[in-house]
């Protein structure tokens, strides 16, 4: 995913790095709207970030996990109540695909080293995955498992995206976007009034676009084997695990989806990859637009790729584009 | 046949699968605007709405006539217009008098009945700026024998998150008060009203609001229709001080019941103020959805006050401090009124609401002791019906 900005005077552009990808917001404001409108994003996504972290001791997450592993009630609040409510559609709406508490799987699965896990030790973690162990209400979470763990990563980003697109709205800049390492949630089109041009990486050439989203508002999101991913015996697999196999999953090579919210355009991205082989039709069946590339590298969804073959559009008015930083 | 049925129920499934996904997406906090913080309209909205007011023993009969259109203006402000015509005819109470023994009878204006038309018009407009809305308004009333100009001023600001909203607000009203049967009476009125309000979200369905009032009033506050009855005097003008000081409290509780679709209201109004009327109001409605759109609203609402310390029913002797009312407005009594409100939306863009109000005073009502009598009791009916349409 990568964001073609035109040249143009009274942008503000932030580059900071957060939740693991690069980021950036592009503002078109007067100055001091804008950068009061950057700072105050950034420092959401950070709280976010720190409030839903794995990795920090003090986060919500953590509080959750040790819950998880010693027992316990936790004390919620109501963001973190809203972003459960979120999953449990997720989890209900994948068919039990889209489960954030898979994440545990993350013990065997470390995308950095080479080795398979042991089938048994997958068993063995299968046994604390299912988030119908979880119980929850708007107060309090507890799990009915011992050694469970519950993680935001498949959400927490697209959240932010659409609080920082809330915030700088709410701070008086109407003209912008906001993206939180491809994911992406327009302010507001150019001052000009015309839309922004999103272009969707090609999933196999680096220095190609699948498509090129023209929004006004709204977000897209992407995800794909592009970006992270393992491959086992010649076959490339998404970083994304399965909770049914304890695999990580043989989805389609990348996807993208475009929704008025961002974490709507993020949710069903993951779940079309967690639905392997399904995933087109499940898209197709939830009516929002996107464009996919599956496993033979045949190019589908609804909206236009780009004409024939994929390629870099070099059209009038686009002025610069963003390389793909956040690849890997 | 079939297949068409099959495409139908599958569609139908589908817009169900991308509502649940936008719903939660939207219960999140801060994903869209106008869950968050308050945001200027993004629409129009035209409201008319016509009310018929008719009070028992065919005294005063009004009947309304409001339009307003509320309006986006970029994206930082929206405005709004409202035009008001009252159309007021019938006859009133002037004064109470004693029979020969000594019961009070009350005297009404039958012989020159009142005819009046009322026209307002006022506009606003609200600036929003995150957490802050800054709203101005500005107006004017005007009818044969009572003209009044205002301005309001009113800052909300959202705290801790959007769980607490405080909102403060200044209005003044500069009015000219006459009588269209008498050119001798009348004169200039002021008011100033401040108001302090906190709401607190208590949990995702329930909110209570706290707001407190206070009104000075200045000039004249006397009513110019209004007479008194002192006893081997004679009939003389109504009398009142020339300030008031009113200070109000309101409580209240809100709260959306999930498993009836409905959300409940409770709210309970204190005043007083230094003329000596204590008032409490309880009021209480359910606003319940009935599917396909519709949706009815019942409310109760009880009303008792004490009575002006210058209030009598009428007079044995002319008061010493000049101060003199037998205004049945001043007087002790309690009402019970009750409404229902029923209404229509078609699609998000347009509402029919109809309801009727039957409102219900007596003096043996009351929740205190005070002056006042029976005699003053009466009934009025409103109905009304409004039009909304946003486009």
């Amino acid at each position: 995913m990568e964001v073609l900005v035109p040249g143009r005077a009274r942008t503000l552009v932030r580059r900071f790095k957060a939740m693991g990808s690069p980021c950036a917001v592009y503002l078109y404001a007067d100055r001091s709207v804008a950068t009061r409108a950057a700072q105050a994003a950034i420092a959401d996504v950070r709280r976010i970030e720190r409030k839903y972290s794995r990795y920090r001791d003090d986060s919500v997450t953590s509080a959750i996990n040790r819950a998880g592993a010693e027992g316990g009630v936790v004390e919620i609040d109501s963001e973190t109540f809203a972003l459960l409510n979120y999953a449990q559609v997720c989890y209900e709406q994948s068919d039990g695909l889209f489960d954030i508490t898979s994440g545990v799987l993350r013990q065997l699965w470390n995308f950095d080293s080479a080795g398979l896990p042991e089938k048994g030790d997958i068993l063995e973690l299968k046994r604390r995955i299912g988030w119908p162990y979880v119980d929850w209400d708007k107060n309090q979470l507890r799990f009915a498992r011992r050694g469970m763990e519950l993680d935001f990563g498949g959400l927490g980003k697209e959240y932010a995206v659409d609080r920082a697109a809330t915030i700088c709205r709410e701070l008086g800049v109407d003209s912008g976007l906001v993206d939180l390492g491809g994911d992406i949630k327009i302010i507001g089109p150019h001052p000009d009034g015309r839309a922004w041009r999103v272009g969707v990486q090609h999933p196999r050439l680096a220095d190609e676009l699948l498509a090129v989203v023209e929004l006004h508002s709204g977000a897209v999101a992407s995800s794909g084997d592009y970006e992270r991913y393992v491959e086992i015996e010649g076959q490339r697999y998404n970083h994304i695990l399965s909770p049914e196999t304890g695999w990580p999953v043989l989805g389609m090579r990348g996807v993208s989806v475009v929704a008025e919210q961002c974490v709507v355009a993020g949710s069903a991205t993951t779940i079309s990859i967690l639905k392997e082989g399904a995933g087109p039709e499940w898209l197709e069946g939830l009516g929002l637009p996107h464009v996919w590339m599956d496993r033979e590298g045949q190019v589908g969804g609804s909206l236009p790729p780009l004409r024939g073959e994929a390629g870099r559009p070099e059209g009038a008015g686009i002025d610069t584009a963003q390389p793909q930083s956040h690849l890997r | 046949m079939a297949w068409e049925g099959v495409v139908v129920a599958a569609t139908e499934r589908n817009r169900d699968r991308l509502s649940a996904f936008v719903g939660a997406a939207l219960a999140l906090p801060g994903v869209s605007t106008p869950v968050s913080a308050a945001t200027p309209l993004q629409e129009y909205d035209f409201q008319y709405s016509h009310a018929r007011y008719d009070e028992s023993d065919n005294r005063m009969r009004v009947q309304v006539d409001q339009l307003s259109l509320a309006f986006p203006l970029g994206s930082r402000f929206d405005a709004r217009i409202d035009a008001t015509r009252d159309i007021m005819t019938g006859a009133t109470p002037v004064f109470n008098r004693p029979d020969a023994d000594g019961n009070p009878v009350q005297v009404i204006t039958r012989a020159t009945t009142i005819h009046d038309t009322r026209k307002a018009l006022a506009g606003g407009l609200n600036y929003y700026l995150g957490d802050t809305t800054v709203g101005a308004r500005v107006g004017t009333s005007d009818e044969d024998d009572y003209d009044s100009n205002y301005f309001s001023l009113n800052v909300r600001q959202d705290l801790n998150n959007r769980n607490s909203t405080l909102e403060a607000g200044f209005s003044y009203s500069d009015d000219d008060v006459g009588s269209a049967l008498r050119s001798d009476v009348g004169g200039k009125k002021r008011r100033q009203e401040y108001l302090l309000g906190w709401t607190q979200v208590l949990d995702a369905t329930s909110l209570l609001q706290v707001n407190l009032g206070y009104t000075k009033s200045e000039g004249f506050l006397s009513d110019p229709y209004k007479r008194v009855f002192i006893s081997g005097t004679g009939v003389r003008a109504d009398a009142r001080p020339e300030d008031r000081d009113q200070w109000a409290m309101l409580g209240r509780y809100k709260r959306y019941l999930r498993n009836l679709s409905a959300a409940f209201q409770f709210d309970y109004r204190y005043s007083t103020d230094d003329w000596g009327i204590q008032a409490h109001t309880f009021e209480t409605s359910l606003d319940k959805a009935l599917g396909r759109g519709w949706h009815v609203k019942p409310r109760v609402r009880y009303y008792s006050q004490s009575d002006a310390d210058f209030y009598r029913i009428y007079f044995n002797a002319a008061p010493g401090d000049g101060l003199q009312s037998s205004d049945y407005r001043l007087a002790a009594f309690g009402a019970l009124s009750w409404d229902l409100t029923v209404g229509k939306s078609f699609g998000s863009s347009g509402v029919v609401d109809a309801g009727v109000e039957y409102y219900d005073r007596k003096y043996s009502r009351r929740l205190n002791g005070g002056r006042g009598a029976s005699i003053e009791n009466y009934q009025f009916v409103v109905y009304r019906i409004t039009l909304e349409w946003k486009f």
